[in-house]
Parts: structure tokens; C-alpha cells; sequence
């Protein structure tokens, strides 16, 4: 395989395992011997980090030894260090400039630090990101990238992403019991027939495989996996993404962990082996040598589970201070974590004999750095090692104790007489040099195009409404969720498929975590939503960052969620941040981020980045994924019991659309018809644009009627506008509507049906209220834009009545849902060849 | 992937004469299949997919699962592990390394492709097999690893056989997988 890529998530390296003696004296070296050197061991250090780390040796008059190199490369890595994300940025953009010294730190980082809320239990600092539940409880949330791993084996490294997310919401604080599994993929389409560069899965292998993977740990788990989202775009077909989160909740005197010197290093769960060293990494020789192997890990669900159990009991028991998982980088980062926490200096001193492992020719540098899956490190007060112990065997889970944390400022590993590391924690975690980057951004051309030029669509606007259900990234998720076991603990009280028939699309999904809190006479939930669109990205990442999270405060807020207690994810995936235009438009991103977290008044409380997906083709050109930002949204629902949901429930009621509508078509569904029809090139159009002064208003209003049950159904305008709204929530609910274009509240450009029926302005909600709580529900959205735009009917039709007075479409549910329904099994079954021709 | 003849394939480990003494290691491979009759929906999934990468001509394809039994058990004991925990006695039939064959592994003419986990891959099915064998009081195994026979009837050629197991059937990065005419 011809690939310059990195792993994102985790430093690389090709194969040879084997101790390796140094071939040259480090301190001596010059740069370019190192350079070489790093490059055979694949560490991903750059020039400035390198020769820090010989200044730090030459400082202490010693060569460094293999395992020391080593646990500074992976503490240094982008995935412990977000070294891009945290570095100092030189921004530009036209004329104007802006100095970032710490990118993440000055925007998503800053806007929660100005919310102040007092509800954020943990914030940024811990595995996970945890905000209060209620008084006694309080619910962490993380989301990660598995995306390289999914790209060379699907199935396992889905499953390992899963895993390892479970184990970070696990390993927050003291321990959280997870509750829910939430999934975001975003693939080429899986009925991709374009070229593929050899050693590329194809897109529905890669997807199937994802697919199964999650479902396969969750479902094993015993974790309802509830919520999610799929972006279908052929930009991915070299680099998936595939975004797992998992939610789960603590008891809030459990939040705080602490290490004091003394405590044992108490390792638990699966063995240590040589499989995922140095994660994954995929050069030619991986895929067809033999030493592939050890960088594609497969998921041991059962085991997570007795590790999740044992855990739980051992939290509740007090038997340990501090808990953390084993993700990239293994012992040598989860040591070096807790090893900060210990004392005033912190240290720990590790005898890696101690350590169970699978096979035993493995060499001892090996061990520490090995990523071996279903491993947490503990630190546990010597006192309750045997009461430790004797829960361990009885849940069936392996232990073994690798020595103990210190207070001398330093981490010594040990095996049988060598010391393999004796390190300076502080160089260790403060020491890396950071580089300061370039970004600029410059706006793509926007075709300019007068408004109201757009061509009547008198006769077309059925056919389009039915491609657009039928497209992608709105057809039905059906395939996908049903795989999925959501059901299990209970608790979930809104579907992910709702409706008369339990398959329209839920705008979010709500669990009452009653098996956990046990407490009966609270009807408190929680809500999760998702954001994403990197069809904005593409033409504006600031819009996109807007748009996102817009999107999955909107979901939350049609659910019935308090949206003023809603906390953000943020994750970013981006291509190569060394090219400045790149790295530009990430610097967007997170400044929209940073500009809606602030204007909708919720904060960012953990979030992930992942950099260089991308591919180096045959012919040296690079093929870089479009920014894509994902916003993960959780709300408390502060009365399951209210919740709502988005089909049609009865006819005659009345049907409110909240928000303008304006002419924003940039990057939209409207524009990829018209694009396909080879109606204009470029850009038709403003990317959507959430007004960040009165977006607020709208949001908290319909949330707040939701809570008080005077909305009888709720979703939000987003991918098609109203019509894919409209149509959606009537066919889930088998209940037609009949809407006129004209009541449609309208900025002044607005003169067009079709701008009215598929702009996708955000902020903007399709409501039916029951005409006996009509007034009560306008006196809860006075000051916010909306208007009366029609009513629900008993016939199974979508009308829609044009701005002239003559009706614009007339389609019947059945074969909207048709199309809504078909498209993934065609592209997934096989089944394609049959169905081609009929539709 | 590589082609073998029948010589080397990790099934012909297995089978040990019944002489041997127990207590000495042996390596026995058992296959589960569906019984003759039994649909098999894992390969009817699979013949599904065959149009979208081109190949024609296969009209069934049935699918059997591999274990690869390494201990200090008898043939006696992998028979009993066989019929009470690797196989459903009412859907499936069950047969060690090619012996004992019954109306679900006499097919007529096919090609077999066998799909395993490479040795340093993690099995997850083979340590609870392990693990299962244990609790049912036989003597432990060393290791037990899995994997998946797949029996492909039809009139197509090697080189659509290697494309099926290529696109559909194994990974080279974790997998390791053998091919052969019957």
C-alpha cells in the first residue's frame, strides 16, 4: 500500500519486536541519525521533539533506553498530547490576523470557561467529561475516533473503538456504569462502483463490518446502543470515520480521584500480549507480511464485562482511589497519568515481571507499552489488596500488582534486574516542545445568483421531495439500528425509530436510567442528540461548526429536553493540520464552536481530535477528508413522562413552523438536485446560518413548551428543509398535512416555493399543537418568530399549497416512505441488481 | 492469501489414531455444520452479495464453523465436547479433522475455502471454548482457535473463488486462509 498516512489516534511503527539495542549513541547522534532512527521505530517525533529529548539525556549524562524513548513518544503523541490542537496558531484570513497561543485552550476550552456552570462536575481534566444528574447522581460522556483501526479490519477495529470508549467512561473518576452506546459513521457510499487504490477495503465491507462490530460488543455488553448518525459521502472511501461514544453514570462522591503515595499499581482484566503494539499502523508490510497481526486488535466483550462488574462493586466497596483505562500506549501512559496524581511530586516505581501475560515472548518494552485491550490500572491503598482480590476471582477477573506509586518525582520500570525506565516526571509530561503552526482560510467562490431566480417547480417538486427522502444521508437508518440492541436495561423511553410502526427517524433518544439510580419517584431522564454536517463544512467550517450544534440542540429540544442544561462533545476530524489551509479551517471550526457554545449558553465538557486522515495516491497527490466536526448534545429530561416524539398524532391540529426561513441553499440537498440536473456550477447560494443573537430564543422556547406538554409533536428542519421534515413526521404517524407556503414566516429574499419548501435555514422547528392548548402554547413562544402553516389531515397526503394559491405537491405517504425506506437495504443487501431498474 | 494443496491444511493436524496414549498433546480439528436440509442463512447471505462483485455461476454456499482443539484430550473426550458443547444437536452436525461424514458434509463437487485467525490474533470464541472445556471437567486445553469453512457449489473458476474470498470472505491482515478443489 503506497500511504503516507499516520495514525491519528496513535503513534505508528513498523514491526521489528525484538529488544533492540541502539546502533548509535543518542547524544552524539545528529539530527539526521535520529530522524532515521525514529522512523524505524515509527515514534512520530518530530525534529524539535527529538532533539529535546537529547538535551534532556545530554543533561543527565546517559544514553536513553529503548523503553524510555518510547514512553516519551507515546506520552508526546497526538493522541495524549493533542499537540495540534494545543499549539500556538497563526491565523489568517484576508486582510486580518489572529494569534492563538493555545488553539483548543482559546476557544472550546475558553467558552466553558466564561458559561461558569455550576452543574459541570468534571470538565477537560478526567477520561470522560461529567455534568450533575441530580442531586445524587451524575452522568459522564465521551465519544471517540477509531477511524484507522475500521479502515484496515472493520470488525475488530470497531469493536476495540467500542470497547475502549466504554472503558474510558468507565475509568472517569472512580468509575461510571455505562448506560448507553452511541455510534456516528461516515463512509462512502456503500454502493460505491468508482476505483479504489489497491488494499482499500470497499465501502460496503468497510460499513458491514463497522457495523457488526459495534453491534457485536454492545449488544455482548449488555449496553443499549440508542443513538447515532451516518454521513454518506465518497471523499471517505479511503478514510472512515467512525465516531463511538458511551454515556454512563456515577454517584457525584465518586467524581474525584486521588493517588497517595504508597498505593499499589493493581493491573485488571485481559493479559498483556503483543497484539496493537504501537496501535495501528498499516505500511506495506503489514498487509501481506506477518507481523500484521500485532497492530489489528480483536475485542474480548466477555471479558469487558466481568472487568465492568467487578469494578463497579469494588467502587462501591471503596476498595481503590483512582481508576484509569488502558487506551493508547498501555501501562506506559496509564502509569504515567496516575503516577502525576501521586503526592506533591507524584512517581511510581513498576516491576514489570508482575505482569500476566498472554504469550511469553514478549519483550519487556514491549510490555509497557503494549495496548493489549480490556486492561484497567487501579491504584489501590495496600490494606484492601486481599479484599480486592477476593472480589476479583470471585467475578472471574485476573489481577496482578506491578508495584507501587511514589512521591519522588520519578517513574522507574523495572524488569528482573534492569531498570528499563527511570524518568523525570516532569520533563516527561511538560518537556514537549511545542511548535507554533500557520493557518489561513480563504472562502470558496459563491456562485452569485440573484434570489427568486430559481425555476418554477410546479410539477417537479414531488419527484424531488422523494429523491431527497430516498438520498443517503436522510433514508431511513433502519438497517443499521435494528442490528442494534437498544432495549437492553430498560431504559429507553424515546426510540431511536418512532412512529405508528416504530420506523420513522427520532430526532434524539431518552432513557430513563431508573436500574441504576434505583429511585422510583423521579421521572428524570436523559437526552442524546447528534450534529453533523460536513456538506457546510466544505463551503464554510465556522458555518458548519454553527450548524452542528444548532442541530443537536434542536434534537434535544424536540424531544422535551431543559436545553439549559445541555453539555457539548466536540469531536474534530481533520486531514494533514501541517498544510495551513487545513489548519485553517479547523481554527473555524473551533472558533464556531466557541461562538455557538457561547451564544446558546452551553458548554463543551470533553472532546477528541483526529488528524492526517488522509491518503497519498500512487501519484504523490493528497486526498484529505473534508473537516468534519461532530457535536455530540446530552440534556437532562426533567419528565420522562412528557417526552415527545416526531410522527403525526392526530389530524386537525395545527401545525406551527418556528423560525425564518431564508435563501440558504449553500451545501444543501436542494443544491446537490440541482447540481446532478447540471443546472449551475458552484456553490447556489449562503451556507446556513445560525443567527447567534436570537437562535437561543427559539430553542429554549420550544423546549420549554415541550416540558410543560403543549406540543403534541416536534422535529427539526434540517438535511431537505420543511419538506423532508413534513413528509417524515407524516409518514411515521400515518397522518397527512396540509400546509400553505404563504403563512411561512420569510426573510424578504424569500419569493420562491422551492426556496421555501427545501431551504435549510437552522433553527427552525415543525410543530402540531392540540387546538385546545393552542393559546397557552403562544403565550409560552411569544417573542419568538412563527407562524400557523397548515394542519394535519386524515387523508395519508402530503399538500402543500404554493405562494399563488395553486397547490405545488400532492403525494401520498406511502410511496415517500417507499423511498425513504429502500435505500440502504439496496445498497447494503446485494440486492441492487434486482431493484435498479424498477424505481 | 495463499493456495494449498489438501497436505497442509491445518485440518489434517487433527485426527489422532486411537491408540494414542491419553495425557500426550494432540491437535484435533472439529467442523459444525448445518445438517443436510437445514437452511443455512450465513451463506445465503453471503451468495447474495456475489452479483455486486461480479461473479456468477455459484448456486449455494454453505458455511461451517472451525475449531482447532490443541490438549491433552482423548478423541472420545473432543467427540463429547463436540456433541454437547460445540454443536446444536437438533440443526447441526459435527464432524473431527474429515472423518465421521454424514449428509452435511457430502456435498458433491465444490471448492472449500477456510478462513482462520492468524496465531498472534486475539480469539475471543476460542478462549471461552477454553474456558467452557474446563468447566466441563475435561482436562484443559492448551488453546483452542477458531474459524469458518465456507463450501462453494457452482461452475466458477479459481480465480472467482480467490475474488469471493478476497472481497467477502478474509482479511490478510488477521486472517489466514486456504483454498482447495473437492
Amino acid at each position: 500500500m503506497t500511504t503516507a498516512e499516520r495514525s491519528p489516534q496513535r503513534a505508528p511503527a513498523p514491526a521489528p519486536f525484538q529488544e533492540a539495542p541502539w546502533s548509535l549513541a543518542w547524544l552524539d547522534a545528529d539530527i539526521r541519525a535520529l530522524r532515521s532512527l525514529d522512523a524505524r521505530h515509527g515514534w512520530s517525533l518530530d525534529e524539535a521533539e527529538l532533539k529535546a529529548i537529547q538535551a534532556h539525556f545530554r543533561s543527565q549524562g546517559r544514553e536513553p533506553t529503548h523503553a524510555e524513548v518510547e514512553t516519551i513518544a507515546q506520552t508526546w503523541s497526538e493522541h495524549c498530547k493533542h499537540k495540534t490542537f494545543r499549539s500556538p496558531v497563526r491565523y489568517s484570513e484576508g486582510k486580518s490576523r489572529k494569534l492563538y497561543k493555545d488553539l483548543l485552550a482559546e476557544t472550546v476550552m475558553a467558552a466553558t470557561r466564561k458559561l461558569k456552570k455550576s452543574w459541570c462536575l468534571s470538565v477537560f481534566e478526567d477520561n470522560a467529561g461529567v455534568v450533575a444528574f441530580d442531586k445524587r447522581w451524575g452522568v459522564a460522556f465521551k465519544v471517540e475516533t477509531h477511524n484507522h483501526p475500521c479502515a484496515i479490519e472493520p470488525y475488530g477495529g470497531a469493536e476495540t473503538g467500542v470497547g475502549g470508549v466504554i472503558r474510558d467512561v468507565l475509568g472517569v473518576g472512580l468509575g461510571a456504569k455505562p448506560i448507553l452506546n452511541t455510534d456516528v459513521f461516515c463512509f462512502c457510499p456503500p454502493d460505491y462502483d468508482g476505483d479504489l487504490p489497491a488494499g482499500v477495503l470497499h465501502p460496503r465491507r468497510t460499513m458491514t463490518g463497522v457495523v457488526a462490530g459495534v453491534r457485536d460488543y454492545g449488544n455482548r455488553l449488555g449496553i443499549p446502543t440508542a443513538a447515532g448518525a451516518i454521513w454518506f459521502d465518497p471523499e471517505y472511501r479511503c478514510n472512515p470515520l467512525v465516531f463511538v461514544g458511551s454515556l454512563g453514570l456515577i454517584p457525584v462522591q465518586s467524581v474525584r480521584k486521588t493517588v497517595a503515595p504508597g498505593d499499589a499499581i493493581v493491573a485488571i482484566g485481559g493479559r498483556t500480549g503483543r497484539d496493537g503494539i504501537h496501535g495501528a499502523t498499516f505500511s506495506s508490510a503489514d498487509l501481506d507480511g506477518s507481523a500484521g497481526a500485532s497492530v489489528v486488535q480483536i475485542g474480548h466483550a466477555i471479558m469487558e464485562k466481568r472487568v465492568l462488574d467487578a469494578l463497579l462493586k469494588a467502587r462501591d466497596k471503596g476498595l481503590y482511589r483512582a481508576v484509569t483505562d488502558c487506551g493508547a500506549g498501555g501501562f506506559s501512559s496509564a502509569v504515567g497519568e496516575m503516577a502525576e496524581r501521586a503526592g506533591a511530586r507524584g512517581g511510581a516505581r513498576a516491576c514489570l515481571d508482575k505482569a500476566l501475560l498472554k504469550a511469553a515472548d514478549i519483550a519487556p518494552w514491549e510490555i509497557w507499552v503494549s495496548e493489549s485491550q480490556e486492561r484497567m490500572v487501579l491504584a489501590v491503598p495496600p490494606k484492601n489488596l486481599p479484599a480486592l482480590a477476593a472480589l476479583l476471582s470471585s467475578e472471574g477477573v485476573e489481577h496482578c500488582v506491578l508495584g507501587e506509586f511514589t512521591d519522588t518525582g520519578r517513574i522507574v520500570v523495572t524488569h528482573g534486574e534492569r531498570t528499563l525506565v527511570d524518568l523525570d516526571l516532569k520533563f516527561l509530561h511538560n518537556g514537549v516542545p511545542m511548535r507554533q503552526r500557520e493557518a489561513v482560510w480563504s472562502p470558496p467562490a459563491v456562485a452569485s445568483q440573484k434570489p427568486g431566480a430559481r425555476a418554477p417547480l410546479r410539477l417537479r417538486s414531488g419527484e424531488i421531495l422523494a429523491w431527497m427522502l430516498a438520498h443517503p444521508n436522510v433514508c431511513s437508518r433502519e438497517w443499521v439500528i435494528r442490528q442494534y440492541d437498544h432495549e437492553v436495561q430498560g431504559a429507553t423511553v424515546i426510540k431511536p425509530l418512532q412512529g405508528l410502526h416504530h420506523d420513522g427517524p427520532g430526532d434524539a433518544c431518552v432513557l430513563w436510567p431508573i436500574a441504576v439510580t434505583e429511585d422510583e419517584t423521579s421521572h428524570r431522564g436523559i437526552a442524546v442528540a447528534h450534529g453533523i454536517n460536513p456538506a457546510y463544512g466544505k463551503l464554510d467550517p465556522y458555518a458548519m461548526a454553527l450548524a452542528c450544534v444548532d442541530e443537536a440542540l434542536s434534537n434535544l429540544a424536540c424531544v422535551g429536553a431543559d436545553v439549559t442544561r445541555a453539555a457539548l462533545l466536540d469531536n474534530f476530524c481533520w486531514g494533514n493540520p501541517q498544510d495551513p489551509e487545513i489548519l485553517g479551517s479547523l481554527v473555524r471550526a473551533a472558533q464556531g464552536c466557541h461562538d455557538a457554545a457561547l451564544a446558546f449558553s452551553v458548554p463543551f465538557i470533553s472532546g477528541k481530535d483526529s488528524f492526517y486522515n488522509e491518503r497519498t495516491d500512487a501519484k504523490g497527490a493528497r486526498h484529505s477528508i473534508p473537516g468534519t466536526l461532530l457535536i455530540s448534545a446530552m440534556a437532562p429530561v426533567p419528565d420522562i413522562r412528557k417526552a415527545v416524539t416526531m410522527d403525526f398524532k392526530n389530524p386537525n391540529n395545527a401545525l406551527y413552523l418556528v423560525g425564518w426561513t431564508s435563501d440558504e441553499m449553500g451545501g444543501s440537498l436542494f443544491e446537490e438536485w440541482e447540481k446532478k440536473g447540471g443546472a449551475r456550477g458552484g456553490a447556489s447560494g449562503a451556507v446556513p446560518r445560525v443567527e447567534l443573537g436570537t437562535a437561543k430564543d427559539a430553542l429554549w422556547a420550544v423546549s420549554s413548551a415541550a416540558q410543560k406538554g403543549l406540543i403534541a409533536t416536534a422535529h427539526d428542519l434540517s438535511d431537505g428543509g420543511l419538506a423532508v421534515a413534513a413528509a417524515e413526521m407524516a409518514f411515521s404517524g400515518e397522518i397527512g398535512a396540509h400546509i400553505e407556503l404563504d403563512s411561512i414566516p420569510k426573510t424578504k429574499e424569500v419569493r420562491d416555493d422551492a426556496t421555501l419548501l427545501f431551504s435549510e435555514s437552522p433553527s427552525r422547528f415543525l410543530l402540531e399543537v392540540d387546538p385546545a392548548k393552542e393559546r397557552a402554547f403562544l403565550k409560552v413562544m411569544k417573542g419568538v418568530p412563527l407562524s400557523r402553516i397548515g394542519t394535519t389531515i386524515a387523508n395519508p397526503v402530503l399538500r402543500v399549497i404554493g405562494l399563488d394559491g395553486t397547490p405545488v405537491m400532492e403525494e401520498g405517504l406511502l410511496g415517500l416512505k417507499t423511498a425513504w425506506q429502500e435505500t440502504l437495504p439496496r445498497m447494503l443487501d446485494g440486492a441492487g441488481q434486482d431493484h435498479q431498474g424498477g424505481r | 492469501m495463499t493456495v494449498r494443496s489438501a497436505g497442509d491444511r491445518p485440518t489434517e493436524a487433527g485426527t489422532p489414531r486411537p491408540t494414542e496414549r491419553p495425557g500426550a498433546s494432540h491437535k484435533f480439528v472439529v467442523e459444525i455444520a448445518p445438517k443436510y436440509g437445514m437452511s443455512d442463512p450465513a451463506g445465503t447471505a453471503l451468495l447474495a452479495h456475489l452479483p455486486s462483485i461480479g461473479v456468477q455461476g455459484v448456486h449455494e454456499i454453505r458455511v461451517s464453523a472451525l475449531y482447532e482443539i490443541a490438549g491433552p484430550l482423548t478423541a472420545n473426550q473432543v467427540t463429547q465436547l463436540s456433541r454437547e458443547l460445540l454443536s446444536d444437536p437438533i440443526t447441526q452436525d459435527y464432524r473431527l479433522g474429515s472423518s465421521t461424514p454424514s449428509a452435511a458434509f457430502l456435498v458433491g463437487p465444490h471448492w472449500r475455502v477456510e478462513v482462520w485467525l492468524k496465531p498472534t490474533v486475539t480469539d475471543p470464541v476460542g478462549e471461552s471454548v477454553c474456558k467452557a472445556i474446563r468447566d466441563m471437567g475435561l482436562p484443559p486445553p492448551d488453546g483452542v482457535r477458531t474459524g469458518a469453512a465456507y463450501r462453494i457449489l457452482g461452475r466458477i473458476g479459481k480465480n472467482h473463488v480467490e475474488r469471493i474470498l478476497a472481497s467477502l470472505l478474509a482479511n490478510p491482515v488477521i486472517h489466514r486462509s486456504t483454498t482447495e478443489r473437492l
